[in-house]
């Protein structure tokens, strides 16, 4: 695996008595997409904070690049950042203003890497806009278009999609995974289908400890075991359960099939297929099939 | 390097943007209409008092004049300082010193939300991953410097163009030999202002607080120019009655805190005493900048 971009070690975060972040440590290599996960609370806008060199943690070490954010000016150029609920700066219209943000940043040309960014979010027509006079949903959009400015290796995005329609959510979403291998991505949101589509791995996050960290196969257990929806006929589970490769098999009354791998099964893919040809022959109708569990399922499991 | 080039490119962004703004012409329009007001109540006053005083057969020359005791209230008693003041229209003089009191509130008006309102919306969190702390604070100071100097320079103008249209005896010779003293200290106190509010404004979260702050320090300082100013009359005082140099209490010592006091230092016909005073205030407001920059580098945004 490739060297860890951001590194959280250990960081704690506390705000007078609450304890905002406890001993946190997250690292997301080279070139991914990842994901921050957690209900309201959990620590994932103070460990972007952290990482933005926005706060300064109470205890542990945080790096992005190798280098530590705190150190003034050490992110310039490097890293765009949607933060969550930071206004717009209000005092040039969008085009200027993303433009005096190239310069900050050290763009050659900022105001051609302007043009460019309000065109890959579809924005060229709100150039000489006041960012008060956008919609909430144009003005994320112009959030992440001064993140993408110049293309940085890191790009950090809290809630990118949030407040969006479904379509430019779509467009979003497909602009960050052309992103995959060219930079590296940390994205916080609350939709976890849209995570778990989108990206590489994930941390889950709560009260401000991490739960559990990993490759989406690894969270999601893709490959330890998989789901059947079966609508009618009679199950032979006995016959699935001496299959080469299948650990167990447990049918739920609602028809759900879960068939656990057995650790040492070569081909998660050959078992599956040899599973769902066992029950077509038995007659059996199938309507679903999904490998490992959700997302969302594993995170409602661990909150 | 680096740093001196964004500090260069936010000075640029936050000019364009306080030109832009109306608050600035709000207080240019105030300070200017207050100014006018001034110079039209202060030339008809002194007009009345020559008169009456060129009545009584007596000249408005002299430190015994009711001049000299209208500069006294409002300069101090140091007679060096009198005596080369003297020379300077009255009207001039006394917008000079009026504008310098309520500089401090200006200044304050125009910036106190330079750095407070971006913290209080979190819009700072766009400029602070791309270049340092020490370049937002030091190009915000600045440009706030820079619209002081222009609104201090705009009514130095029609202060000085009304004394030269109304007043016979002062020749743009004069003018031209005046306006560095008086100009000069405006701009310093304007200056050493400046960067006190982007001190105060740094360290407050929201603007509302930034400005309490701000005239809560003001007041402050005005209270310590006072009780310096004070002691040291009283000193000046009992050292004529008792023939003897008596020593510097603590009070005088508060009132050196105080800008107020360096910048009638500027004033003083005396150039080493000008250039301490001026000093003062440039090292009053490196202190303030250093200060800010520190805060916003130490704090979380």
């Amino acid at each position: 695996m490739s060297e860890p971009v951001l590194v959280l070690d250990q960081a704690s975060k506390r705000f007078g008595t609450r304890q905002a972040l406890d001993r946190l440590s997250v690292s997301v290599p080279q070139g991914t997409v990842w994901g921050l996960i957690g209900p309201n609370g959990a620590g994932k806008s103070t460990s972007f904070s952290l990482l933005c060199g926005y706060l300064r943690p109470t205890s542990g070490r945080v790096r992005v690049l190798g280098r530590d954010p705190r150190v003034p000016g050490g992110l310039k150029g490097v890293v765009g950042v949607l933060p969550q609920d930071a206004a717009l700066p209000g005092y040039l219209p969008v085009g200027p203003l993303l433009t005096y943000l190239g310069q900050l940043s050290g763009l050659e040309r900022p105001e051609r890497e302007a043009r460019v960014a309000l065109e890959r979010v579809g924005l060229s027509d709100v150039w000489d806009v006041p960012p008060a006079a956008l919609s909430h949903g144009m003005g994320r959009r112009v959030g992440l278009a001064q993140a993408l400015l110049g293309d940085p290796p890191v790009v950090l995005l809290d809630e990118p999609t949030s407040g969006l329609d479904p379509k430019v959510a779509a467009e979003v979403r497909a602009l960050v995974a052309r992103m995959r291998g060219r930079a590296t991505v940390l994205v916080s949101s609350h939709n976890l289908p849209e995570l778990e589509a989108l990206c590489d791995g994930a941390a889950i996050l709560d009260h401000g400890r991490l739960l559990q960290a990993g490759s989406m196969a690894e969270l999601t257990a893709r490959s330890a075991e998989f789901r059947i929806q079966v609508a009618r006929g009679d199950i032979p589970v006995a016959a699935l359960r001496a299959l080469s490769g299948v650990g167990d098999v447990t049918l739920r009354p609602d028809g759900l099939l879960i068939v656990v791998l057995d650790p040492k099964a070569e081909s998660p893919d050959a078992v599956l297929s040899a599973t769902l040809r066992l029950l077509l022959d038995a007659g059996v109708q199938v309507t679903g099939v999904s490998q490992g569990q959700s997302l969302e399922s594993r995170v409602l499991a661990l909150t | 390097m680096q740093t001196l080039r964004d500090t260069w490119i936010v000075f640029g962004a936050e000019l364009r943007r306080a030109l832009k703004s109306p608050r600035v012409l709000l207080v240019l329009l105030l300070y200017v209409a207050f100014s006018a007001g001034v110079m039209l109540a202060a030339g008809a006053l002194a007009h009345q008092a020559q008169l009456q005083f060129e009545a009584q057969g007596q000249g408005m020359e002299g430190l015994q004049s009711p001049k000299a005791a209208m500069l006294a209230l409002l300069f101090g008693q140091d007679r060096g300082l009198l005596e080369s003041l003297m020379a300077l229209p009255s009207v001039l003089l006394v917008v000079f010193k009026l504008g310098l009191i309520f500089l401090p509130a200006y200044v304050a008006l125009l910036g106190f939300d330079s750095v407070s309102a971006e913290l209080q919306t979190r819009s700072l969190r766009y400029l602070t991953v791309r270049t340092s702390r020490t370049a937002l604070t030091l190009g915000k100071a600045l440009a706030l410097g820079a619209v002081v100097v222009l609104l201090v320079t705009v009514v130095h103008l029609g202060a000085f163009g009304y004394a030269l249209s109304t007043v016979p005896d002062f020749s743009r010779a004069d003018a031209a030999h005046a306006w560095p003293r008086l100009w000069g200290t405006s701009v310093l106190v304007g200056l050493a202002m400046a960067a006190l509010t982007t001190l105060c404004s740094t360290l407050s979260r929201t603007p509302a607080l930034s400005l309490t702050l701000n005239f809560a320090v003001l007041l402050g300082f005005w209270a310590a120019g006072t009780l310096g100013s004070g002691a040291r009359v009283m000193r000046l005082v009992q050292e004529q009655v008792s023939h003897q140099t008596e020593s510097i209490g603590w009070q005088e010592r508060v009132g050196l805190l105080a800008p107020s006091t360096w910048s009638s230092e500027v004033l003083y016909p005396d150039l080493g005493r000008a250039l301490t005073g001026a000093l003062a205030l440039l090292l009053f407001a490196c202190v303030c900048s250093a200060g800010a920059v520190a805060v916003l580098r130490g704090r979380d945004v």
